[in-house]
């Protein structure tokens, strides 16, 4: 969609141009063009548009943006922005008289929701929410109703939607805007509205916001208050976004990219990536540590080092898989409870009982072999391929259990189950796997 | 709770709960009963609200229900249900079963046209359930459409505009419909709306909603003919499917089944026999360096290091290419020197810093070896050598499985990192034999 503009048309053909682009393609427009050209464009777009655009923007582009404006604009701009965004956009200000410099241009009312807003912590539903919505009381008539919405809703209100209150303004139910126009005028909101609602309260976190958006297959979700009051709204685009940020980070986590992003260069991609690297090289200089105890075993039994990068990686593999399936089901809500995740946790276990035997079988057949065709030290084929038996069912049986339970006990202690992806935990899995592999192999042959 | 109402209360109690229950709780509840119970929650349901239920039923649930029924019900069940959720279960159905039905519905239904786009096209996950106006038309005509064909449409907030021959022009909102005085033509209130093509794929579309944050996204054909759109609450569905997908190649994962552990675990065995086969060779090219290993037995406690580091660096490599091809993103050939470049800077770090570590543990721990310098030099060196190979190959795997018309994603995390472990240990003991080549 990257279209190409040609500044050198008149101010009319340009405003035709821009209007038959959205405020995303727009932004990515007011990217690529210098300072005179930008400030000829923005006089050229309309109002919807820029805000449309701004929103599209990165924090840095947007400050650049805001600032080619007068203030006159920049008051309009803000005014039509939700107040999700709006939030979003001041949030990003370090500096709190930077913050207060922008919330000052805002109407009074305005201000009081950024200020709310601005207090709920990011996990929170209701940091995402916006308090562009529209009540009307159950009392009203469908002509009244649709009268208030018509004179009262502004720019950016979402009203596919309207939320119904009782007197001591509690939310009481809702009514499409499409159930509003089909229905006969004479009749009151409280007998054709919609009482068996989805909600969700302040505290309550992200994840349940889009769990109740998904599975309910609602463009929009009332967050209340302890008094059952509803305080704003979460949109279907904005709980899009925040699946897209969390499946991204999940699949960056089990790859241990953080924060990637396809733009960055090469030096950035370094740095970002250098300290998980780090970290597992510090941890398997501990490894080194531990096995040099084992030297002797290593100098007398040197067929054990053939095998050692088997052992390791079927742990590895194992631990993955049952890790990869642990993190899927805790993030799509399905172990939910405590039940469910001893259900989980023994299932896992048992799934991995059973392919570490089957692969330690299979692993013996392999050593025994392989060792007969290339005799390797001075010991028995089959007493190496007994250690490597041993090694690989308790190697792996471990490295299942723990992919398992890890991010469960995470869960439980509210850390992030995928912090469990690490390199720690890899690197955790191999030391494990090489104590019991030379602890064993010292056992038999020294 | 379902369950002790169909047992203690009368008909038309149960009738009541019915009606007023969520479809998405009704079937979360519904898959725990028994096959009588389930035949008497049919006969209460209305047909509008068992196609409603079938819809939010787990696919294969959904269509034990459907078949049950006989071929009318079932036809008129899946006229009443979104042409996209009815597609979807269709599909699941037996073969014979789906030639029965998908004739009874004939071949011009909403239903057997979808079933006709591929599952990663944009045409399959729309629905035309829509309305549609003409720039003609006046503001009160319009209203008047809106309201007749609000019910059997999944939205009117988007109101979509086309001309006599069905060309798409742009959107009106309800929101500016009903504010509009009249008299005012549609043609004055049309705003312009991004839209995407039938066969495009459907990564692109869900990117494209998202970017756009619509709640509609019109889709048309070649001729910029409008033929439907795709929801967003459709596109949040098919988007989190993906991701799934996406995550559990990365780790190995056959697709998720549910059954029982055993069923689980001989799911997932043969990845980790073919792994375990594939490991061979890394003991084969181990054995050829038997004479380096009894000489600097010492050098086999790093062996974890430089594979490990390897394994990492890849597998980062990997997802950052394995995301591009699932996104069709542009700039392969930019990015993949940025993550060889980037394996390169990484590997010098973390060579050196392993190259002075080495150094002062052999120091210090003297009964290890005599040669502290040759042996952090081998192990310093072949880690930087390792960590910069290793994005090669996994950025080499996947583009070769790819032109070969492979599925990229084949080349999951645990196999690169068993290619990358054979790479790392020929470099390893290779330079190790070149350095102590006394032995």
């Amino acid at each position: 969609m990257n279209k190409k503009i040609n500044f050198k048309h008149s101010d009319d053909s340009l405003r035709k141009t821009f209007k038959s682009i959205h405020g995303y393609d727009l932004a990515i427009v007011f990217e690529n063009i210098d300072k005179d050209e930008r400030l000829r464009f923005l006089n050229l777009i309309d109002n919807t548009q820029l805000s449309e655009m701004f929103v599209s923007m990165e924090h840095e582009e947007q400050i650049e943006l805001f600032y080619l404006l007068d203030i006159p604009k920049q008051k309009i701009l803000l005014r039509n922005l939700e107040s999700d965004d709006l939030k979003a956009f001041i949030e990003e200000f370090e500096e709190e008289s930077e913050r207060e410099a922008i919330i000052s241009l805002l109407s009074a009312i305005k201000r009081k929701a950024i200020h709310l807003l601005l207090t709920y912590n990011e996990n929170l539903a209701a940091s995402i929410m916006s308090t562009d919505f529209l009540t009307i009381s159950r009392d009203m008539t469908i002509k009244e109703a649709t009268s208030y919405i018509v004179t009262n809703s502004r720019e950016q209100d979402y009203i596919d939607t309207i939320f119904v209150e009782n007197d001591e303004k509690e939310i009481v139910g809702l009514i499409d805007l499409r159930q509003l126009i089909m229905t006969r005028s004479g009749k009151k909101i409280f007998e054709v509205m919609v009482e068996d609602i989805q909600y969700i309260y302040e505290y309550e976190t992200i994840e349940k916001a889009i769990e109740s958006v998904q599975d309910y297959d609602r463009n929009c979700l009332p967050v209340l208050n302890s008094k059952k009051r509803i305080i704003g709204i979460i949109t279907a685009d904005d709980v899009f976004d925040e699946i897209v940020e969390s499946s991204e980070e999940d699949y960056q986590k089990m790859a241990l990219i953080a924060d990637h992003d396809s733009s960055s260069s090469a030096f950035e991609r370094s740095t970002k990536r250098l300290p998980w690297l780090l970290i597992a090289v510090i941890l398997n200089l501990v490894i080194a540590t531990i096995l040099s105890m084992f030297q002797v075993t290593l100098i007398q039994v040197v067929a054990l080092v053939l095998f050692q990068p088997t052992i390791l990686g079927m742990a590895g593999n194992i631990g993955t898989q049952s890790l990869a399936v642990t993190i899927l089901g805790l993030h799509l809500d399905e172990i939910d409870d405590k039940k469910k995740a001893r259900k989980h946790a023994i299932k896992e276990m048992t799934v991995g009982f059973i392919n570490s035997l089957l692969l330690a079988i299979a692993a013996f057949i392999f050593v025994s072999i392989f060792l007969s065709i290339v005799p390797t030290g001075n010991q028995l084929p089959y007493a190496v391929a007994f250690v490597v038996f041993i090694s690989v069912f308790a190697s792996m049986f471990i490295a299942g259990t723990m992919g398992a339970l890890v991010p469960l006990i995470f869960n439980n202690f509210h850390i992030d189950p995928s912090a469990a992806s690490g390199p720690i935990m890899t690197t955790i899995n191999d030391l494990v796997t090489l104590i019991v592999y030379f602890g064993i192999a010292t056992i038999i042959f020294i | 709770m379902l369950k002790e109402i169909l047992h203690n209360e009368s008909n038309k109690i149960i009738k009541e709960y019915l009606n007023d229950v969520h479809a998405h709780d009704l079937a979360e509840l519904f898959v725990e009963l028994s096959d009588e119970e389930k035949d008497k929650v049919f006969s209460l349901l209305t047909t509008e609200k068992l196609a409603e239920l079938v819809s939010y039923l787990e696919l294969d649930e959904a269509a034990d229900v459907l078949t049950d029924f006989d071929i009318d019900k079932q036809k008129e069940l899946v006229e009443m249900m979104e042409p996209d959720d009815a597609a979807d279960i269709i599909m699941e159905l037996e073969d014979e079963e789906q030639e029965e039905l998908l004739a009874a519905l004939g071949e011009s239904s909403d239903v057997a046209q979808l079933i006709s786009y591929d599952d990663d096209e944009t045409g399959s996950a729309m629905t035309n359930l829509m309305v549609l106006l003409s720039p003609e038309m006046e503001v009160k005509e319009a209203t008047k459409k809106v309201i007749q064909e609000a019910n059997d449409v999944e939205s009117i907030n988007t109101l979509f505009v086309t001309d006599q021959e069905h060309h798409f022009l742009g959107i009106v909102s309800l929101k500016k419909l009903i504010k509009a005085k009249t008299p005012c033509y549609i043609s004055e209130l049309i705003e312009y709306s991004p839209s995407v093509k039938d066969k495009d794929s459907i990564t692109q579309t869900l990117e494209a909603i998202n970017n756009y944050a619509i709640f509609e996204m019109p889709v048309c054909d070649e001729n910029n003919k409008l033929l439907g759109m795709v929801t967003l609450d459709d596109a949040l569905d098919i988007y989190q499917e993906e991701a799934q997908e996406d995550f559990e190649r990365l780790s190995g994962l056959p697709e998720t089944v549910e059954g029982n552990p055993f069923k689980t675990a001989l799911h997932r065995v043969p990845w980790l026999l073919l792994l375990l086969a594939i490991s061979v060779p890394i003991a084969m090219i181990t054995s050829h360096y038997e004479s380096v290993i009894t000489a600097a037995a010492i050098l086999v406690i790093f062996q974890p290091l430089i594979s490990g580091s390897a394994g990492n660096v890849a597998t980062q490599t990997l997802a950052v290419t394995l995301k591009m091809f699932s996104t069709n993103e542009k700039g392969f050939v930019k990015n993949s020197i940025r993550e060889i470049l980037t394996g390169m800077i990484n590997g010098f770090v973390i060579g050196s810093i392993a190259f002075g570590t080495t150094f002062l543990f052999t120091s210090i721990n003297t009964s290890t070896n005599e040669q502290p310098l040759k042996i952090a030099f081998v192990v310093g060196f072949s880690l930087w050598m390792t960590v910069f190979i290793a994005p090669i190959i996994a950025i080499m795997i996947p583009s070769i499985l790819k032109f070969l018309k492979f599925d990229p994603a084949v080349a999951s995390g645990p196999f690169i990192t068993t290619l990358i472990d054979m790479t790392a240990l020929s470099i390893y003991f290779g330079l190790a034999t070149f350095v102590f080549g006394g032995f």
